[in-house]
Order: structure tokens, then sequence, then C-alpha cells
């Protein structure tokens, strides 16, 4: 196997405000191949998109990543550590080796510039090109992820553009630059299901076509059981189970995990034959935590052994991993 | 978008018609100009004479009438004190105001404005504290009192620019300016600085705290996101945005302005229309009073008016949603 | 996760004991130092006849001799004069003393009936609507695209100098931005579902607005009120500065700069630098408190 494209190590980012710290990302570990599709899971408030700001070094004030390492490799196996990097350095990847296509399309654009100009000053931003380089790329990209009569649109302000439209414009300026790495926060979430369903059989394309590894943040496990290779599943700003999705998805071993995926509709099945499991309580607030798994709360097989932070356990194969003093069955890890 | 440009035009001469008449009412017809006017050895006769000739008995609104009447054809009447027509005394002390005011503006926004996108961008640091605080101070204190300081410093304690009047004067087409002299610009510095301060005050706020809080928002992430320069994330990104209420202010401003130059100019006895204005109000020189206030109202009607239009022509958004 | 993690549970600022916004409001140390001030101020400016050294308006106690003192200087009774004395031989002190008091008696007395009247157009307008509410809306817009200095100077042209004269102009002026305020106040709460179920409940209009919809509107009042506190001393002091303002017997912080201001030049600047540090101080202070008070209640700056 080759080394990983990317590889977070115990990665942990905290908010230091006045009434505390808030860990919003605690001690999250995945790797990610090159090419390869990483499902990223969790409910709102778990800590996803923190991590994806983390690996980009985009989280804003008073948040900072204190502790842990994102290693990022490249062709020639030469690694950089993301987080240890200055500012000056970590510029020139973002955008260009590593890509993010944010939630909400409708805030994501500037309202005040044309989408021609958002898409070329990606491309200028980190390449040696002329302008009209810049803007053939840009036309062509916007090609590719569908969008109709790209040199008319070219000129257009995103108010111009539908929702649909305008997280096509998103995605291109993510892909523009032929990243190693995507990362998709919940980029289906705002959009209608039609929508939905067409952009993400695009990505799906374009993740096979294109070689570049994609993390897909989400909290709907459904949406990445087809997408992703591997799923990481996160609580309370922890990764609580890792392993590859149909593995993960069939033998989950992680309450939580179990939980998740027994609220997806099942397929073929009439709604009435089945009960949608609901997992009982609310996420934790980030602020009081209680002390040990922060699922135990809503947890059926937690014990006295819970009030004891679990560790993130891998298994002798590497390709699963696990947090919970009373995992489910399954093969053991 | 024609419709709504004409819409508002109709609004604007009718806001016009509505408060010329209310100045006019409201200064020309209270009190009696002929204490004024006629010495203290006139006959009652006399003075019944002078009020017909003048046309002070008629009704409130026949006096207006004939008064819009003479305005529309340039006349102002004339002053009760010099005799003078009131448009030639206008005239002659405008340019005074105006090289003021602009030099005021052009020295708050210049310092203002780009202070204030500093501070936004940066707003937990100390200097943006301060400059919040000093910017409260600039912004609430009567534009009085900044100059009575800057002449106690720099006319007092020590004497380096000249207290009061404009200095020496170009003349250019028969009008004369202090601004292209080095003497005239010493005199106009301090005038000019204390009208400048309230407004500088004013654009470092806006700017700072639109700035401050454009650069949360989902399109300034993504432009980091996407590795763009900070300067390009800043002046293209985020200060685009900020600038169209901004300029929008501005044009507002320049009515306020006007109305600070009046104080200004008193203290710095700066021969402009305010002055004009405040020591026609003390001789209760009323036809030049009415002719400022209308000229004011004038000037400030059609300021709102191309600021409006300009909103309206240029807002991408507002353009568009007329057109579809 | 979404972005913004550290949102803070939000309340009505009614539901907040005073324990917490006192909290808040300490957080800028500025604030703090601007309400101190303006406690000590006003005291003081009420307490003038009691603390001032001489009543700076009877003749009996004022000496002619002892004019244009510097601060410090001892008078011909043997008296210190703090801060000096004006072209009558005026304490100084005392001077400002008695000015303060105008000012903020003026300054108070204004706001209190263009607050009072302005919540009264502005909740008018809310429950009205269609004409009235036009109608008051185009003559709030109007009188708040002009300069307030402006329109206050010309109504005291036309009324002339005077303390109730200078009251109304004030009032004048100000009562645009709490109509405006409350207006958009009470039209979000007249559309709450609590306010429908009084008006089901045929509860009496009257008292929807003094029980329902007012008390929701205080604390945009609150922080309008403080805003235009600092702008009523401000404006009253440029107006008397002008001549324009106060009676001559009865001298604001304005008039007194004024008054003082011809002998600046000449280097006697106590006359007025001692007033215009009082009124720098004053307005400083009120802003100071209305600025945090903004804050405090500007949602958008809560991250």
């Amino acid at each position: 196997m080759n080394r990983p494209l990317l590889e977070v190590r115990n990665l942990q980012t905290h908010f230091l405000t006045s009434m505390g710290a808030i860990r919003a990302v605690d001690d999250v570990s995945f790797s990610l191949q090159r090419g390869e599709v990483l499902g990223l899971v969790g409910e709102s408030g778990s800590g996803k998109t923190i991590t994806g700001y983390s690996i980009l070094g985009v989280v804003d004030e008073p948040g900072r990543i204190v502790g842990g390492e994102i290693v990022l490799r490249d062709t020639e196996d030469g690694e950089v550590v993301l987080n240890h990097l200055g500012e000056k350095q970590l510029r020139r990847l973002r955008g260009n080796r590593i890509a993010m296509i944010m939630q909400d399309p409708m805030m994501s654009l500037n309202p005040s510039l044309r989408i021609g100009t958002q898409l070329v000053e990606t491309v200028l931003a980190h390449r040696q090109a002329s302008r009209s380089e810049a803007e053939r790329r840009a036309v062509d990209v916007m090609r590719r992820v569908g969008i109709p009569d790209p040199e008319q649109r070219m000129q257009a302000f995103p108010h111009e553009f539908s929702g649909g439209m305008r997280q096509r414009v998103a995605i291109a300026i993510a892909l523009i630059n032929e990243p190693d790495l995507i990362i998709a926060d919940e980029p289906t979430t705002a959009l209608d299901v039609t929508t939905q369903v067409q952009i993400l059989s695009e990505v799906q394309k374009l993740a096979r076509e294109t070689g570049t590894a994609w993390i897909w943040i989400t909290h709907d496990l459904a949406v990445v059981a087809g997408l992703a290779q591997h799923i990481a599943v996160m609580y309370a700003g922890k990764v609580v189970e890792f392993g590859a999705t149909e593995d993960l998805l069939d033998h989950p071993r992680h309450p939580y995990t179990r939980g998740l995926i027994a609220s997806i509709p099942g397929e073929g099945e009439l709604a009435a034959d089945r009960r949608l499991h609901q997992i009982p309580g609310n996420t934790p607030s980030l602020l009081n935590l209680p002390e040990g798994c922060a699922f135990r709360t809503r947890c059926d097989r937690a014990g006295a052994q819970c009030d004891i932070q679990p560790m993130l356990e891998t298994s002798s194969a590497g390709d699963r991993a696990l947090r919970c003093w009373h995992p489910l069955e399954g093969q053991s890890p | 978008m024609t419709e709504m440009i004409i819409r508002r035009l109709l609004q604007s001469v009718v806001t016009l018609l509505v408060l010329s008449f209310i100045t006019f009412a409201g200064i020309y017809l209270i009190g009696n100009p002929m204490e004024v006017l006629a010495d203290e050895s006139a006959t009652a006769a006399q003075i019944q004479a002078a009020t017909e000739r003048l046309g002070l008995d008629q009704p409130l609104w026949v006096q207006y009438w004939h008064y819009m009447e003479r305005l529309f054809a340039g006349d102002f009447g004339r002053s009760y004190v010099t005799s003078l027509p009131v448009s030639t005394m206008i005239l002659q002390r405008l340019p005074a105001t105006l090289e003021m005011t602009v030099i005021s503006l052009l020295i708050s926004v210049g310092i203002g404005l780009p202070l204030g996108v500093v501070a936004g961008v940066f707003p937990k640091s100390r200097w943006s504290r301060g400059g919040s605080v000093l910017s409260v101070l600039g912004f609430s204190l009567p534009n009085f009192w900044f100059g009575l300081m800057l002449l106690l410093c720099l006319a007092v304690w020590f004497p380096i620019l000249p207290a009061i009047g404009r200095g020496q004067t170009v003349e250019v087409n028969g009008v004369a300016w202090s601004f292209l002299t080095r003497d005239g610009l010493a005199h106009l510095a301090m005038p000019a600085l204390t009208l400048a301060i309230g407004n500088m005050a004013l654009m470092f706020r806006l700017a700072k705290s639109g700035m401050q809080e454009v650069m949360l928002l989902d399109y300034i992430k993504l432009a980091r996101i996407k590795g763009l320069p900070s300067r390009r994330i800043v002046v293209v990104h985020a200060l685009r945005n900020v600038m169209i209420p901004i300029i929008t202010i501005i044009g507002l401003e320049i009515g306020g302005l006007i109305a600070g130059s009046i104080i200004t100019e008193t203290v710095f006895a700066w021969p402009g229309i305010g002055k004009l204005l405040i020591d026609s109000i003390n001789m209760l020189d009323r036809p030049v009073v009415v002719a400022y206030m209308l000229i004011f109202t004038f000037t400030f009607v059609l300021i709102n008016l191309i600021v409006d239009i300009c909103y309206i022509v240029l807002d991408p958004r507002t353009r568009e949603a007329l057109q579809g | 996760m979404t972005s913004t993690p550290l949102a803070r549970p939000t309340m009505r600022f009614s539901e907040r004991p005073l324990g917490r916004f006192w909290r808040e409001y300490s957080q800028s140390h500025a604030a703090v130092f601007g309400l101190v001030m303006t406690l000590i101020l006003i005291a003081v400016a009420f307490l003038a006849p009691l603390i001032a050294p001489q009543d700076p308006y009877d003749l009996m106690q004022v000496d002619f001799m002892d004019s244009e003192l510097p601060p410090g200087a001892i008078g011909g009774a043997g008296q210190t004069y703090v801060l000096g004395t004006d072209a009558n031989g005026r304490d100084m002190l005392s001077a400002l003393l008695f000015g303060l008091r105008a000012s903020f008696m003026v300054a108070l007395s204004s706001l209190g009936i263009a607050l009072v009247f302005g919540t009264l157009m502005g909740l008018v307008s809310a429950y009205a609507g269609r004409w009235v509410d036009s109608l008051i809306m185009r003559i709030v817009d109007i009188q708040m695209s002009f300069p307030t200095i402006l329109v206050a100077m010309m109504l005291m042209v036309t009324f002339g100098r005077g303390i109730d004269k200078t009251i109304f102009a004030l009032a004048v002026v100000q009562w645009a931005y709490f109509a405006r305020n409350v207006r958009a106040s009470a039209l979000v709460e007249r559309s709450r579902e609590y306010v429908l179920a009084a008006q089901l409940a045929q509860v009496p209009t009257f008292r929807i607005l003094w029980r329902h919809i007012l008390p929701n509107c205080l604390p945009p009042l609150m922080v309008i009120a403080s805003i235009q506190l600092a702008s009523a001393v401000s404006i009253e002091a440029s107006l008397s500065f002008l001549g324009l303002g106060m009676p001559v017997t009865q001298p604001s912080l304005g008039m007194l700069i004024s008054n003082g201001f011809g002998y600046l030049l000449g280097g006697k600047y106590w006359i007025s630098v001692a007033p215009g540090i009082a009124l720098g101080l004053t307005v400083f202070s009120l802003s100071l408190m209305s600025d945090r008070l903004r804050d405090m209640f500007n949602p958008r700056l809560k991250r």
C-alpha cells in the first residue's frame, strides 16, 4: 500500500474563549489515499467543519490548532506538516493542492464580483498564467461541472445563478487548479433533492476521472455510503469509529455508528413496517462535556468504565479503528 | 428603472416645495422686519408705506408666491443691511466655503477610511481598540470644540499656524482661492481639519464596522481557502462590498459638512457663506438668511436625489431586479 | 459542525438580571469610565449651588477687580480662583459648575420630551398604519435627512433664544429617532403570537401597547436615549456658542466657551478652555456609555 496522501494524527483544535476552551476538534485521526473519497460523518457540532478548516489552516480566532499533526505528501514522497507551516507557505497550498467547497453556496460567492473573476483569480493566485489562459481554464472547468453556456456565464454575478448552479461554481473553483485533495463540506445539503442527486453523481464521476482525493463532510451517512471508500464517524469533536465503508456499514462496532445507520430509511422497506430508529437525547454542548466518553449519556451500553475516556484503538490490520469500552459484536479489532 | 427615477424626482420636487414654504414662513414672517429696516425716527406713515412697498402686508402665500416668482428669475432680493443683491453676496463668499469643505472631505476620507479598514481587519488589536475610543471622541464632540482646541494648541501655545482669515489668495477667472498659495493653505489647515474630524471619525467607524462584519462572511473565508493573497482579499473582496454604503454616506455627509462649515467659519472668522449666515442672523438680515436656507435645502435635496439615483443605477442587484 | 460553535444562548434583554447586564457592560473599561464620569458630572452639576465657591450670577459676590485672573490666582478678598476668572471677575469654577448644570438641565428636559413624544408617535404610526403611518414616517425621513444642527439653528432663529426655546428646538430635532425605532420594534412585536392572542382575547389596545409592546421597545429606546443625550448636550453647546441658544442670564458650557473665545488669542485661554474641557469630558463620557450600549444590543457583533 502506498503511503497516504493525507494523514491527520491526534488533531486538536480548541477555541479559547472567556468561557473556557471549547474543544471543537479533540483527538481526530484518519488517513486518506490518493484518489480516495473519505466520508467524515457526524451530527452538526461534532467538529467536522473545523477539522476541514484546520487542514487548510483557516480556523478563525479564537480557534487554534493546539495539538497533533496534519501531514500532506506529494508524489515524490516528500511530506509537509501543514500545521507547522507559516501563513505564506500555507497560502500557496490552499486552493492549489488542497481546495474546499463550503456548505452554503448562497453565501460563499462574493456578491459583487463576476463569476469569471472569482474563478480566474484562483488560477492567477497560484500560477504564472496570462489572463486569457486563466479564462480558458475557467470556461473549461465550468463546462466540466455542467454549467451550460460557460463563456456567457463568466460575465454573470452570483445572484443571477440558482442555488444548484452556484454550488457548481463553487465546485468549479475547487477543481480549477487540479488539487490533490478537495474537502467538501456538506456541499449538497442546502440544495433541493433533485439537484442534490445530480451534483452527487457528477462529483462521483469527477472523483473517478481526476484522481483527486476527497474528504466528504456530511451528517448523512446515506450520502457517503455510495460515495466513499472509507468513513470516519465523529462525535463531540472526536473520531469514534473509522473503517472501510462496507465493513463499517455492515458491522458497526460503536453504538453511535449503529444509531446513525439505524436512522437511515431502509431501501425497499415499507415505511409502516419499520420505525426509524432515533438516538435518544441531544448532542452535548462542547462547553461542558461530561468526563469520559461523551456519548455515554445517550448510550444503552454505557457502564461504569465509560466515565474514563476510551482511546482510539486501531486494529492490527490498520483498516479499522474504534473508540469504545463496550463495542458491539463483530470481528475483533 | 426610469419609472423609479421619475418617482424619486417628483418626490424631491414636492419635498423641496414644502420645505421652501416652511422655511419662508418660518423665517420671513415671524417678527417684523421693519424693526431692522426703518430707523428710529421713521413715522408710522413712513413705515406703513415701506411695508406696502415691500409687500409685507400681503397674506403669507402671496408673499411666498412673489418671492418664488422672483427666485425663478434669479433674484434673491436685496440685503436689508448692505442693500446689495443677496445673490452677489453669496456668490462672493461661496468659493471660501467650497475650498474648505472640499479639502476637509479629502482629509476625512483620505485618513479616516484607510485607518478604519485596517482597524476592521484587525479588530482585536490595541490600535484598533484605541482608534475606536478616539473615534467616539471625534464623532460626538461638536466641531467648534476641536476648533477651540486646535486654536489653543497650534495658534496660542505653539503658534505655528495663523488663527483667522483666509490669508493670501490668488484670483482665477475672477474668483479668489486660498488653496493655491502657501499662506492661504496655512490659513486653510486648521479650519479644514476642524471640519474634517467629525467626518473622519464617522468614516473610521463605518469602514471598521463594515470590514469587521464582512471579514466574518463565508465568501471571505472562501477567498482565504482559495489561497488569495491577503491584500486581494481585503481590497477586492471585502472593501468592495463595504464601499457601497460608505459612498452613499459620503454623499449624504456633504450636507452635514456644509452645516458644520457654519460653525467652523465662525470659529476661524473664515469669510464663507456660513459666516455670512451667522452675521446675517445677528443683524436680522432676513433676505440673506432665507436665501441661504433655500439654497441649502435645494443643494441638500439634490444631493440626496443624486445619491439615490446612483444607488439605483450602480447596485448590480437592484439593477438586475429592475430589469428582470 | 456548524460554523457558529460560539453562539451564545440568545435571551431577551428583559429576562436578563441586572448582574448579567453589568458583567457584559463592564467588559469595556472605557465604558465603565464613561459611566462613572457621567455620574460624577451629573452629581456635580446638580449640586452646583451647594458646592460652587460663589454664585457667579449674583453681582454682589462677583468682584470686577478680579477680572481675567489666571488659574490659581488669589482674589482681592483672599479667595483662590482655582480655574481663574473671566472678563467680569467671575470665578470660572463656579461659572463652569453652573454652566454644566444648565447644559444637563436643557439636555435632559429636551430628551424627556423627545422620548415621550417620539415614542407616542412611533406607536401611533405602527398601530394606525396607512396614511397616518406614511405621513409620520415621511416627516421623520425628511427631518432625519437634514443635519440636526441646521434644523435646530433655524428653529432658534425663528423663535429667538431662551431656555424653553432651546429645549423645544432640541426636542424637535430628536423625536424622530425615537419615533422611527419605536415604530420598528412595535411592528415586530405586533406581529408576534402573544400580541395576536391578546387581541383575540379582546384585551384593550392601550393595554396591549402598554403591557406588551412598550416593554419590548425599551432596549432600543435605551440605546437611542443614551446616544441622544450626548448629542443634545453637544448641539446645545453649538447653538449657544453661535449665540443662538441659551439666554445671557443662564449661560451653558457652550456659551461660556463663546464668552471666553475673544480672549483666547490674547493668551487668556483659561476662560474658554476650562468650560471646553468640561464639555469635552461630558460628551465623551456620555458617548462612551452609549457606544457600549449600542454594541451590546447589536446582535450582528455578537460572535
